[in-house]
């Protein structure tokens, strides 16, 4: 037989005969979608408000029920003085106080002060943008005004392109791919690699006529394979669970795929000519590849709001790359000739690493 | 007394019995050697004696400790050393000492005594900062033996301490074992050396999970009308059928 | 053809000399033991011949070929067992064995001539993973694999560390069946009373060669008369001989003490005397023919 064959053979033996591992590496992406569907959302959903109404006149009334209908926001209390609204916010029981001042709708210009605990920043922008988008959408406040003042207000008119509804999971489910591939393309090839060298087989391997190559070809080959299951449990539970379908091209959208899990598995071939204990590359991928993917790829903190340093840092995770392709492609939509610019990085990032690699790859001890 | 009593200690795994109704009982002070193929199930009685491993019929105490309920207690009164694990070879020398010391409760002031006494017996006072994997294995051997009997236990288990040590510290380390019998530290310990064999004052050879013979070596070689160890240990492991 | 020329290999590791000035040959259908305790340099020697480490200085040929220049070749052609047990645990036998079958372009049904003698015996567990093997069955099996592409060469280094004394003679008939067949072995292990068993062997320590030659050319050439002491209580004797005047060395010796003497002509009454003088009964002092073991133990003494 082959010995290339004959050896990948032997690479799904090893994952399917630790079943616990290969479990883990099968639930992981199932856990992440849901964890970052459901539990750790940056969405806001339900949000306690208060409202202090001095009118409470009809008008008032009306936004307040439109507050309280949409899901963002439920009303906690209608207060009666600011002191009891300080006390609130200091309780934590509200992250949001509308006012309506007094004759709220007699007045020629309606004004409304909307109250956000700023302790996290990101929360109480979206809550202001929310709370403004409903009461200026209302029609009450705008109308009224408009037809009152006799002149035409300038109304901006806002639209949310390609994530209407402003969910979180247009934005987690590329970086939960990214994640997830970089994980078990480059964390268990390096680990693979390296538990050869600590059991003594690699010893073995390199006294025989084996090239190097089909070692590290057969090692890569099953991991590309799971993380192709993996991807496509990924898609399939953002179709069917969190509505998001891919708008793109499936076949450009799996192709990427391959390209960044090559990134990933040559990464993960780096590692394991570093590394000479199956902990330290495990450790290696956890803290140079996981943690620069998690914050620097886009995927939860913005990299266009960070110091330059980090920009140019970014510019090297292969992640932030994938990741923006992979929006533009299932996302957006657009075809190859959009993303050329993500491919052609990935594309450099490979061929850098293998030359790296395979200088690094020893073929003695 | 005697320090470890079985009687028909038994450890099935699943269908499988790795050791098989022994009984024999070991004197205070005398040096047990407890010999077997690779397989016979020395590891597994040994693991019983020691409190790891709860039998699954017979009897056994060990230090006067009954291995079913007061394996805590056996633990307090053994010392343990193996081939594969015994000190810990990113810590220095008097770092291992005063770590092994401090598990077993050794006062500061004895523990500093004893750290000092047992680099002199060895001859390690100039390793004394020295980190334990840039020692020989030989001297690393001697020196694990060392803290292992640290806290003065009744009775200490050694599971091929000898392997792969040139054969000078090989006696060295024999030579450690008569002190700490003089003692009266009973020394229960497997070897694949035969010649070790002939330093035991007892040795039991186990076949197949049983004990197949157990006497003092001169006797053994009488009754198999053999030479030495070596060949008496042939004729008995021999039988085995377990092909393991 | 010569299977292994050593000349003069010298390898250091950072300020630790690993092997000093190592020469020595073995002929194709020898068989080689480098008897010597762990860290007397054994290990570095196999890695240098299997072409996994390059010597400082001095040059090696494996089956005529430089172990530095025509690497790719010698891989091809020997057999090698690592110190350490290097088979995939969570492979069964069955598996490991075509597994390396195939990583040397071949199948175990062309060279299961071989291996037969030794297959037999772990085949009824052929199913099982050879993490759940025995000691000696590992070692069997690793045998197994190393010889699976029929090597020229065989490198073992130290096959029956940790092996029961049983399956350590079952392994040494099976490299006597193999040196027969024309494949010069190199063995190392650091039990004295397997030397015997090889052609040839060399005592290796802290990374030297000393003598070199047949086991009983090597026990011949121990400059010293060795006697076997006796008594009822061997652990006060050990002492006792020690303390007496011509007693250059006295170690245990399994059932005895072996003695080696200052002078050649000794006073060997005077020990008796001197012993009984101590309360011992029962002595017995007898000259026997020093062994491997002796003349090692000389090595360390100086």
């Amino acid at each position: 037989m082959n010995p290339f064959v004959s050896f990948t053979r032997k690479e799904f033996y090893h994952i399917f005969r630790d079943v616990r591992t290969m479990a883990i590496l099968l639930i992981i992406p199932v856990i992440l979608i849901i964890l970052f569907g459901y539990a750790i959302s940056t969405e806001i959903k339900s949000s306690p408000l208060a409202v202090l109404d001095y009118s409470r006149d009809e008008v008032t009334n009306r936004l307040t029920e439109q507050l309280q209908a949409g899901e963002y926001f439920t009303v906690y209390r209608t207060v009666d003085s600011y002191e009891e609204v300080e006390t609130l916010f200091r309780q934590g029981k509200i992250r949001l106080a509308v006012v309506f001042p007094a004759q709220f709708s007699s007045t020629g210009q309606p004004a409304v002060q909307i109250l956000a605990d700023a302790t996290d920043p990101n929360e109480a922008t979206a809550l202001l943008q929310y709370a403004t988008a409903i009461i200026s959408t209302s029609g009450v406040a705008g109308g009224n005004l408009s037809a009152e003042a006799g002149r035409p207000g300038v109304v901006p008119t806002a639209n949310l392109l390609y994530n209407p509804q402003m969910k979180g999971a247009y934005n987690f489910v590329p970086g939960v791919m990214g994640l997830i591939l970089i994980l078990i393309c480059s964390m268990m090839t390096s680990v693979g690699i390296v538990k050869e060298k600590e059991s003594g087989t690699m010893e073995i391997l390199l006294v025989s006529p084996l090239k190097p190559v089909y070692i590290i070809l057969a090692k890569a080959t099953p991991y590309l394979l799971l993380s192709m299951i993996n991807i496509a449990t990924i898609l399939l539970l953002s179709r069917f669970l969190l509505d998001v379908p891919v708008a793109g091209s499936m076949i450009l959208l799996v192709s990427i795929s391959i390209l960044y899990a090559l990134v990933s598995l040559c990464l993960g071939l780096l590692i394991s000519t570093v590394a000479d204990t199956q902990q330290a590359a495990m450790l290696i991928s956890g803290m140079a590849l996981m943690l620069p993917v998690m914050l620097l790829s886009g995927m939860i903190f913005p990299v266009e709001n960070m110091p330059w340093i980090l920009r140019v840092l970014s510019a090297i995770v292969p992640a932030k790359w994938y990741i923006i392709a992979v929006k533009d492609v299932m996302i957006k939509g657009l075809g190859i000739e959009a993303i050329l610019n993500e491919i052609g990085v990935m594309l450099c990032m490979i061929l850098f690493l293998i030359a790296v690699s395979v200088k690094r790859f020893k073929t003695r001890l | 007394m005697h320090v470890i009593e079985t009687d028909k200690l038994t450890k099935r795994f699943g269908n499988f019995t790795a050791v098989d109704r022994i009984s024999f009982r070991v004197e205070s002070g005398e040096i047990f050697g407890f010999l077997g193929a690779n397989g016979a199930g020395k590891t597994t009685a040994m693991r019983m004696l020691c409190g790891l491993s709860v039998p699954t019929s017979g009897k056994a105490t060990v230090a006067g400790y009954d291995v079913y309920k007061k394996s805590e207690q056996i633990k307090k009164h053994i010392g343990y050393m193996s081939q594969k694990f015994s000190l810990y070879a990113d810590l220095k020398v008097w770092e291992n000492i005063r770590l092994f010391g401090g598990i077993y409760g050794l006062s500061e002031k004895r523990l500093a005594d004893k750290t000092d006494e047992l680099l002199h017996t060895l001859n390690l006072e100039n390793e004394r900062n020295a980190l334990v994997g840039s020692l020989p294995l030989g001297w690393k051997q001697k020196l694990a033996f060392s803290v292992a009997i640290i806290h003065e236990p009744a009775i200490v288990f050694l599971d091929e301490p000898t392997g792969g040590v040139d054969p000078v510290t090989r006696r060295q380390f024999w030579e450690l074992i008569y002190d700490a019998s003089a003692r009266g530290i009973t020394v229960f310990a497997t070897t694949h050396y035969m010649d070790e064999a002939e330093y035991c004052n007892r040795v039991s050879i186990m076949v197949d999970g049983r004990i197949e013979a157990l006497d003092k070596p001169s006797v053994l070689k009488e009754t198999y009308h053999a030479e030495n160890m070596n060949e008496v240990f042939r004729s008995l492991a021999k039988k085995a059928t377990r092909g393991e | 053809m010569d299977s292994v020329v050593v000349n003069h290999i010298v390898k250091t590791y950072g300020d630790v000399r690993a092997l000093t000035d190592i020469s020595l040959t073995v002929e194709a259908g020898e068989l080689f033991g480098l008897i010597g305790p762990d860290g007397a340099g054994k290990t570095t020697l196999f890695r240098i011949l299997t072409t996994l480490l390059l010597p400082d200085s001095g040059s090696a040929l494996v089956c005529g070929l430089d172990v530095a220049k025509d690497w790719r070749e010698i891989r091809t052609r020997v057999g090698y067992m690592p110190g350490r047990f290097s088979l995939y645990q969570d492979l069964s036998v069955e598996e490991n064995l075509s597994f390396f079958a195939t990583v040397f372009n071949t199948t175990v049904k062309e060279n299961y001539d071989l291996i037969r003698d030794i297959y037999v015996q772990i085949e009824p567990f052929k199913n099982r993973r050879a993490g759940k093997l025995s000691g000696g069955m590992k070692q069997k099996l690793a045998l197994c694999c190393a010889l699976i592409h029929r090597p020229d060469v065989l490198l073992l280094d130290e096959p029956t560390t940790g092996v029961d004394p049983v399956s350590r003679v079952e392994f040494w008939d099976m490299l006597d069946r193999l040196k027969k067949q024309g494949i010069g072995i190199l063995v190392s292990t650091p039990y004295m009373d397997e030397a015997s068993r090889c052609d040839r062997i060399a005592l290796m320590r802290d990374g030297r060669c000393f003598t070199t030659g047949s086991p009983g050319h090597v026990c011949q050439s121990f400059q010293k008369l060795v006697y076997s002491v006796r008594s009822a209580n061997m652990y006060k004797l050990l002492a006792d001989v020690r303390s007496w005047p011509g007693t250059y060395a006295c170690y245990t010796f399994g059932d005895s003490h072996h003695l080696t003497l200052k002078d050649d002509a000794p006073n060997l009454e005077n020990l008796e005397t001197c012993l009984k003088e101590k309360g011992h009964t029962d002595v017995l002092l007898n000259p026997v023919k020093p062994g491997v073991e002796d003349c090692f133990m000389e090595l360390g003494a100086n």
